[in-house]
């Protein structure tokens, strides 16, 4: 066969025809909840996280007029107290982890030159499983019996004695319910990664936004446990009086420690894949390739093992020995290296260049000025005396927005503006990008700024109000203002959205000329994602296969059925085809399946065996063997 | 002596678990120090045996010395260069025992960081 009857055929419109047939999602509305193709989950999980985003905004919003004035009535306290533990619930776990899950379901196995993840059901699975729970919490609000305990939940304010009703016993049987989702999409990453890569894309050669799910993925299967048994453990305190966190017979500080185990990797859950985004937006808008991939590489991996050896700084006003917590102040310095490597070999990337100013690369400048002034203020926390002094304080809830809205907001939102195109196939509008950043910015900074001030002045967090005499009435006026110019900056992203997409200019294949695999396909990406998998002939593969040959190709994967190419986990050389699984409504009954055994605990504790029975059926109807179709069984092993 | 292929040595379980080696060996260390040594801070208190926390130092040390030392060993077999954007095993190799040198340096100093209190503060004071 010559060359160009070779083209002919692997470029055949059958073909194409066949691929789209087979990798569809079933239409309409019952089809919806059929679907499993990685892009419209991941876009399900950014559409919702976005969601849950304005909701725990307007909760953030009800707290800074309740605070806008001293000895306000606007709210009750109770009610205040609901308000800020599901400001915490909803920005922690239903928004910055899921989507940050739902980018890298997106985008990853796009850059990996793959047609799906590896599991595609499980991937579904997650999904309900986490809009099940997020519309739980939100069920119990307007029900007036959410927590009112903080996101944390200590005991004993959060044992039955003290939170009596039903709030914690949400709190602790939903989000242990909810961390399945992350868990699964975390094994599906590490999966979809190591063995789905592109032929050619040797470790060496991974995109840094890959790079960095990956270490986000395996901190999740590490930090997602200990949470998951703390709650169940809580669950079980509060419904069969077990006392593992009663003062006295059990321990409440075990319920920090599990807690915090989770909690301070949780930060980094979040941070780390904005640091790859930042990485990725950095190459495109400069043209030219990272500084430094190695140490950018090591610097992730550095930060997603020492993120586990933090956790105790949270608890150092708890009375334990200062030679406990002095291993905790080492570990939680040592964090500042690996960050601040990352710093410069992005400065250094940038140095002598003319950058493209566009909004995703202002949000990421956005996120350098921000994170740098979190970060410091995280290098004074995490020493005894200063946070000693500040524990409890305004100067906390500065530092962790610093940290959390620079480090992880700032760059989710260049990221949204940087591949919105390849979601939508338009560009959103520039004009209305640079408005919404500056006033993010500005906002974002005259809002969490004087916060350090007031807290420095004494300001406890989670006080409803506080007494005109203690003078703080001016700034948190200020404050609640700023923070009012905080949401116009939010907002205007979202009118973006929605108007650029049906008036944003058409986007193509690569509008940013990028390097990664991503943008070799349509935008947005047909439900195959990519008619031929490349091969990958370099780190910056877009920007090589310019140069003039012929884009080298993998043939032999079939288009009759969802057929992938399974690689190996350091070189990515071909192994074998894995056939993949099609749409199917069992994730679905499954994740409301689990959620009646969870959900039906906080009331008997018949609903437990009540699930598992349901989950069995549901399990036994996923896995329930269909028969090959005649081309499979005629197809030699 | 014989000199090694890499190319081949790369390929063979043997040089893959040394680069994985290189690349783990330290932050465990570094981890079991940190949980050892923070759950020892009572115990030791109570019995005075403060050399034990030295003792899990020069262990943890060891361990991420272990690390450091088949890091080096796998860069030096692959060509002691720093790594480039190849796609054969050599390259990919030279990335991997190169990011575990870093690692294991970064690590011990991490270690030698959270001995430094032990030399200093007594166990016991609150």
């Amino acid at each position: 066969m010559t060359q160009h009857e070779r083209t002919q055929v692997i470029d055949s419109s059958e073909e194409t025809r066949l691929l789209t047939e087979v990798w569809r999602s079933p239409p309409g509305f019952f089809g919806w909840f059929t679907h499993v193709n990685q892009t419209s989950i991941g876009k399900r999980f950014i559409i919702t996280g976005f969601v849950f985003f304005i909701l725990g905004g307007l909760l953030a919003a009800l707290m800074r007029i309740q605070l806008s004035a001293p000895e306000n009535n606007f709210l009750p306290p109770d009610l205040y107290n609901q308000i800020f533990t599901m400001h915490g619930i909803t920005m922690m776990f239903l928004f910055a982890v899921p989507i940050m899950e739902g980018f890298a379901i997106y985008i990853v196995p796009l850059m990996l030159g793959t047609r799906d993840m590896s599991f595609p059901r499980l991937n579904a699975f997650g999904y309900y499983v986490y809009l099940i729970a997020g519309v739980a919490m939100y069920l119990a609000l307007f029900l007036n019996m959410a927590p009112a305990v903080g996101w944390f939940a200590y005991p004993p304010l959060a044992d039955a004695k003290y939170s009596p009703g039903m709030g914690v016993d949400f709190y602790a049987t939903v989000v242990t319910f909810m961390e399945i989702s992350a868990l699964v999409a975390a094994v599906e990453l590490i999966a979809t990664i190591f063995k789905q890569r592109a032929p050619g894309m040797s470790l060496n050669r991974m995109p840094l936004f890959v790079w960095a799910v990956l270490v986000m993925s395996f901190m999740i299967v590490f930090a997602m446990p200990p949470l998951m048994v703390g709650s169940v453990m809580l669950a079980l305190d509060r419904t069969v009086g077990t006392h593992f966190f009663v003062p006295g017979t059990g321990d409440p500080l075990l319920w920090q420690h599990l807690f915090w185990f989770f909690g301070h990797p949780e930060v980094y859950i979040i941070l780390i894949p904005a640091l790859g985004m930042i990485s990725d937006i950095i190459t495109t808008f400069t043209q030219r390739p990272v500084f430094g991939y190695t140490a950018l590489v090591l610097s992730l991996v550095a930060i997603g093992f020492v993120g586990f050896g933090l956790w105790v700084h949270h608890m150092y006003t708890t009375g334990m020995p200062h030679l406990a917590s002095n291993f905790f102040t080492a570990a939680s310095s040592m964090v500042a290296i690996p960050s601040g490597v990352q710093i410069f070999c992005w400065l250094a990337t940038l140095w002598g260049t003319r950058p493209r100013f566009a909004t995703p690369l202002l949000y990421v400048l956005g996120f350098f000025f921000i994170f740098v002034i979190g970060g410091l203020s995280g290098v004074m926390v995490a020493s005894v005396p200063f946070d000693t002094q500040v524990h409890d304080t305004y100067f906390l809830v500065a530092h962790f927005h610093y940290v959390l809205i620079g480090g992880g907001v700032f760059p989710l939102f260049g990221g949204l503006y940087y591949w919105y195109p390849k979601l939508t196939g338009r560009l959103m509008s520039e004009t209305l990008g640079k408005v919404s950043f500056w006033l993010t910015f500005i906002g974002f900074n005259l809002t969490f700024f004087p916060m350090h001030y007031l807290g420095l002045q004494g300001m406890p967090r989670r006080v409803y109000t506080y007494f005109e005499p203690l003078g703080w009435g001016d700034i948190n006026l200020f404050v609640s203002l700023s923070a009012g110019v905080l949401a116009l900056g939010f907002l205007s992203s979202f009118i973006n959205i929605f108007w650029s997409l049906k008036r944003g200019e058409p986007a193509g294949d690569n509008p940013w000329h990028a390097d990664s695999l991503e943008w070799g396909c349509p935008s947005p990406p047909p439900a195959y994602n990519f008619r031929h998998i490349p091969v990958v002939i370099d780190r910056h593969p877009l920007w090589e296969y310019q140069e003039g040959q012929d884009i080298p190709v993998v043939t032999g994967i079939r288009s009759d059925r969802r057929e992938l190419l399974v690689t190996s986990l350091l070189d990515a050389h071909p192994q074998y085809r894995s056939v993949m699984p099609g749409p199917s409504v069992w994730p679905l009954l499954l994740a409301v399946a689990v959620g009646i055994g969870f959900g039906g605990f906080m009331f008997h504790n018949i609903f437990p065996v009540v699930g598992f029975v349901l989950s069995f059926i549901a399990l036994a109807g996923w896995f329930w063997p269909r028969e090959l179709t005649k081309e499979a069984r005629e197809e030699p092993s | 002596m014989e000199k090694r292929d890499p190319l081949s040595y790369f390929m063979q379980h043997k040089g893959i678990a040394a680069l994985w080696g290189g690349v783990l060996l330290a932050p465990f260390a570094w981890a079991l120090q940190l949980g050892v040594g923070y759950a020892l801070v009572d115990r030791i208190c109570e019995s005075g045996h403060s050399f034990l926390h030295h003792l899990l130092a020069l262990v943890a040390l060891l361990i991420a010395a272990a690390g450091l030392y088949l890091a080096w060993h796998s860069w030096h077999i692959a060509g002691p260069q720093w790594p480039d954007s190849g796609g054969d095993p050599i390259s990919r190799s030279r990335f991997m025992a190169l990011g575990g040198l870093m690692l294991s340096v970064f690590f011990t100093v991490a270690i030698i960081a959270q001995w430094l209190p032990t030399l200093i503060l007594d166990p016991c004071s609150r």
